[in-house]
């Protein structure tokens, strides 16, 4: 199992510049998706075969505050002229159709808001999403951004067969 | 060995109606729901849209009203008072009411809170949880009290979406352009985009062994499902239907069943000129020259996007159990796209197996398969 974690307030632009630099659409994106797909990054960027598609990986990402930030930055635009820049982030889910379209993995993606970090509940939800037989490899992730400067967010890597043994880091 | 999954109950709510009554009477003679604004706090007055009749209530948000009254029916159905999971998907939640009072930003009308809400008033729940991937939320809630029962995490589950319509999600997709400005029309040659909507539906899930058991009428079976992601763009669904194409795959392969045998489809088809097209190159890829017949029921209840998938499986249901399938309206086909069922109203027939697909924002693509017990 890979751990990752992006300390808050780090500067992204930054990150992405040392990890990827080949995906100006990053720029682009919402806070929440940026810390996923620099996570992604961070846990797969040396991975021999990157970016040939496959459908076992599955992606789920986990938070509190779901895409919140940015969609104060929408409610902002509608006061002058609704942008769909900011709507198309607007959706907790987009976090994890972002790091499918750059890595080009199909397999199972899912968005859960919860309270609060739970170790547990995070662990079954891993483990539930081996259930699906194709499934052999999970990216699973905290990601909880209240604002553009503030946030935890922690990502692991995960394969089917430790997943029985393993509790979260 | 993996138990069967059936179906003890459904409720629904929609432009249509309320109940699977008043659903089922305008899926039969095409009445549809879509029309001007009446309850909606918009300035954008001459977009159709699907809304529920019920009026507004000051301190509950629509989304609320509208999954209490759905879990209602289909917990009465089932002879239920409680299960030990509620599981809702839905996007919008409680932004309806947020809107009223914004920018005083009230932070109990998150999507958590508003699952919360209803299952409050519906009965007695072990476990609560709201799921949120766009328009494919409320399937994947099915998926996901599908696989805590394969699991044996839990007996008794109730799963579906809710979504209330919002100024801030209907500007939001009129700023993406993809709003007709008509009744939508989809795979339909010229077509503009979709009308949005708004609903609840809900099920009772349990296993075949559970219900027997109880002494509860299984009213079908959930025998396969399946999500994949497209992996192509955030709002945007890919030319060859990758995403879509996988998820009726994966939903066929667990129902061990061939693409034959499938006797109706019920398509996302939300009437823009892209998902239109992805879906039909998709549905060409799962069934090649042997297409079944398939309609969007969308032109009846608008997109009620994050409930679409439950509101949708429970027309399938209610179409296999009265034998017919839901029509569209006659019009030109689009040549790049299937050609729908088309006349008025419905047509008689008898369905085994239905596919109903759910497709959401981030690619996040799912379909379920219902079958006649």
């Amino acid at each position: 199992m890979k751990h990752a974690v992006i300390p808050s307030g780090a500067s992204l632009p930054e990150l992405y510049r040392s990890l990827a630099g080949d995906y100006p659409k990053f720029f682009k994106m919402d806070t929440l998706s940026k810390l996923g797909f620099l996570l992604a990054e961070t846990l797969c960027k040396d991975e021999p075969g990157r970016f040939t598609p496959r459908e076992d990986r599955a992606i789920i990402v986990c938070s509190r505050e779901g895409c919140l930030a940015n969609d104060l930055h929408y409610a902002a635009s509608m006061e002058d002229f609704p942008s769909p820049a900011f709507f198309v982030y607007t959706l907790p889910n987009i976090v994890t159709g972002e790091i499918a379209i750059r890595n080009k993995w199909g397999g199972e993606t899912s968005a859960f808001v919860m309270e609060e970090f739970d170790r547990e509940r995070l662990s079954e939800l891993a483990r539930e999403a081996f259930q699906d037989k194709c499934t052999r490899s999970l990216f699973l992730a905290w990601i909880d951004c209240p604002s553009d400067t503030e946030w935890v967010a922690k990502a692991w890597l995960i394969d089917k067969e430790e997943i029985e043994n393993q509790i979260l880091d | 060995m993996n138990p069967r999954i059936v179906i003890s109950g459904a409720g629904v709510v929609s432009a249509l109606g309320l109940g699977k009554g008043a659903n089922l009477e305008a899926l039969r003679s095409g009445r549809s729901g879509v029309g001007s604004v009446r309850y909606l706090r918009t300035e954008l007055r001459e977009l159709p849209v699907g809304e529920v009749p019920i009026e507004n209530d000051p301190l509950l948000s629509r989304t609320s009203l509208m999954g209490i009254l759905a879990v209602r029916e289909a917990m009465q159905q089932a002879g239920i008072s409680g299960a030990d999971y509620l599981i809702s998907g839905t996007t919008v939640g409680g932004m309806d009411l947020t809107e009223q009072s914004w920018p005083r930003y009230n932070p109990s009308h998150d999507c958590g809170s508003i699952t919360n809400e209803i299952a409050a008033a519906t009965g007695r729940f072990g476990c609560v949880t709201t799921l949120s991937t766009a328009c494919s939320s409320a399937a994947n809630a099915i998926i996901l009290g599908a696989n805590l029962i394969r699991s044996g995490k839990a007996g008794i589950i109730v799963a579906g979406g809710t979504e209330a319509l919002s100024d801030y999600h209907l500007h939001g997709f009129n700023s993406l352009m993809i709003l007709d400005r008509n009744r939508c029309t989809p795979f339909t040659e010229g077509r503009a985009g979709l009308n949005l909507g708004e609903g609840a539906a809900f099920l009772v899930m349990e296993s075949m062994e559970s219900a027997l058991q109880r002494g509860a009428k299984p009213l079908c079976e959930l025998s396969g499902y399946g999500n994949a992601c497209d992996a192509f763009h955030q709002t945007a669904s890919s030319e060859n239907g990758e995403g879509a194409f996988l998820a009726m795959q994966k939903a066929l392969a667990m129902a061990e069943l061939k693409a034959e045998e499938i006797d109706y489809v019920n398509a996302h088809g939300t009437g823009t000129p892209n998902n239109d097209a992805s879906e039909s190159a998709a549905l060409r890829r799962v069934f090649g020259e042997k297409l079944p017949p398939v309609s969007s029921t969308k032109p009846l209840t608008g997109h009620t996007t994050s409930a679409s998938g439950s509101i949708e499986a429970v027309f399938c249901m209610l179409a296999m159990q009265e034998g017919f399938i839901p029509l569209q309206a006659p019009g030109t086909d689009d040549p790049a796209c299937i050609s729908p069922a088309r006349g008025k109203g419905s047509a008689p027939a008898q369905l085994k197996h239905v596919v109903c697909n759910a497709f959401g924002f981030g690619g996040n693509d799912s379909s379920i398969i219902l079958s006649a017990l």
